[in-house]
């Protein structure tokens, strides 16, 4: 989720980039995800459709997200393929462990003890 | 038309005054609101009540208004045909009609649904882009592509053994592939339009909406194109099979079947729910 603080001295175009490349970064947006064309989510949030452009292009000379003419803005399908399914996996587990209701500190200590195994 | 045609029309058309009535009374539309919120699964907190309550009572308010104008469209177009008297099969294209106008009716109203965002409120935004398929199971979707197919092939093969083909039948194909692409094209647009959120819950509230008015746009092909099958279904077993009631019975029954087997496949597959488990799966779980 994305979410636009009109308060926030930090600037939308950088409340913008920053969040993406943080949901880049941490899998929540996987390799390959397409993005919202710049009107929709300009639309969406209520800034102007410059500024979403601007973040695009930035985020895509930061490599993160690559243009594929027409058919749109997506995460890039690069980095280290075994860092993305470690992230996968790590997704995955936390999945479970929420649909099993378990404490979430329990959940950590039970992993990093598998870790050390 | 016949009499029997007549009833038929009158009666839908009795349905959709008493859903445009019910769209008006608060008690109405506070109850069906919540059983929205029911068949999608989702907890209706206060904070939206207001909201969601004015969404689906627009939503079945232009559902009801598109059914009446669709069953009246097609009676009138029905009995502009001197035949008309003579066809066994008009209520088939009535029913057909009022649920083509009920997915215009409902499209409509979901291209007028407007939120305004207060300018000072924080705003929310998924990250990744939507399609058709995130709100419409493959089942619906792929659904009435197969079964407008199917009426095509059917009506091909009616024309082409020399059955009988009846004005009921052209109208109900023809009905049924412009309510697919209705379907295709206008739903696009749909989800295509902006979801201004000033709290998840907005979001996940105004997709539900979405679901729901792309699921009830889905049902006109499906319903037309299974009326064409069973109209030139029986147009091609009365000129193949005239001599033989057994085809003619064994035809009906896997007729029967093929519905039983897809309306218990729907049921089982929980479409109204479908949008949660691709965009909201933490809230489906």
């Amino acid at each position: 989720m994305i979410t636009l603080d009109p308060r926030s001295p930090v600037p939308p175009f950088e409340q913008l980039r920053l969040q993406l490349l943080e949901q880049v970064a941490s899998g929540e947006l996987p390799a390959g995800s397409r993005l919202p064309t710049v009107r929709r989510l300009a639309e969406d949030l209520g800034i102007a459709p410059n500024t979403v452009a601007r973040t695009y292009r930035e985020l895509e000379a930061d490599g993160a997200i690559e243009t594929r003419g027409r058919h749109g803005s997506f995460v890039t399908t690069g980095g280290d393929a075994a860092e993305q399914q470690g992230q996968r996996a790590a997704r995955e587990f936390a999945e479970r462990i929420r649909q099993l209701k378990l404490p979430a500190d329990d959940a950590l200590a039970w992993a990093a003890a598998a870790l050390k195994d | 038309m016949n009499p029997s045609a007549w009833t038929v029309a009158a009666l839908i058309a009795a349905v959709g005054i008493v859903m445009i009535a019910r769209t008006f009374q608060p008690v109405s539309r506070t109850a069906q609101a919540e059983s929205f919120a029911r068949s999608v699964g989702l907890a209706l907190p206060d904070s939206l009540r207001p909201v969601v309550t004015e969404r689906v009572a627009l939503r079945r308010r232009g559902g009801a208004i598109g059914l009446v104008a669709g069953i009246a469209t097609t009676s009138f177009l029905l009995s502009m045909d001197p035949a008309s008297s003579q066809y066994f099969a008009s209520p088939f294209l009535l029913i057909g009609g009022a649920f083509a106008g009920l997915a215009v009716g409902v499209a409509v109203s979901a291209a007028r649904a407007s939120a305004p965002l207060h300018p000072d409120s924080v705003k929310y935004a998924r990250p990744s882009a939507v399609r058709l398929d995130d709100y419409v199971a493959p089942l619906e979707r792929a659904g009435g592509r197969i079964v407008i197919g199917l009426a095509v092939a059917a009506v091909i093969a009616a024309i082409v053994v020399g059955a009988p083909i009846s004005g009921v039948l052209i109208g109900l194909v023809t009905l049924g592939v412009a309510s697919l692409l209705f379907f295709e094209i206008a739903g696009r647009r749909i989800v295509d339009r902006a979801q201004p959120a000033q709290a998840p819950e907005d979001l996940t509230w105004d997709d539900a909406v979405r679901a729901s008015v792309l699921r009830d746009m889905v049902t006109a092909p499906i319903i037309l194109g299974a009326d064409t099958v069973v109209v030139a279904g029986g147009a091609l077993v009365d000129h193949l099979f005239a001599d033989s009631e057994l085809a003619r019975i064994g035809i009906v029954v896997a007729c029967v079947a093929a519905a039983i087997a897809l309306a218990s496949a729907s049921l089982t597959s929980s479409p109204q729910r479908y949008f949660l488990t691709r965009l909201w799966p933490k809230a489906a779980a």
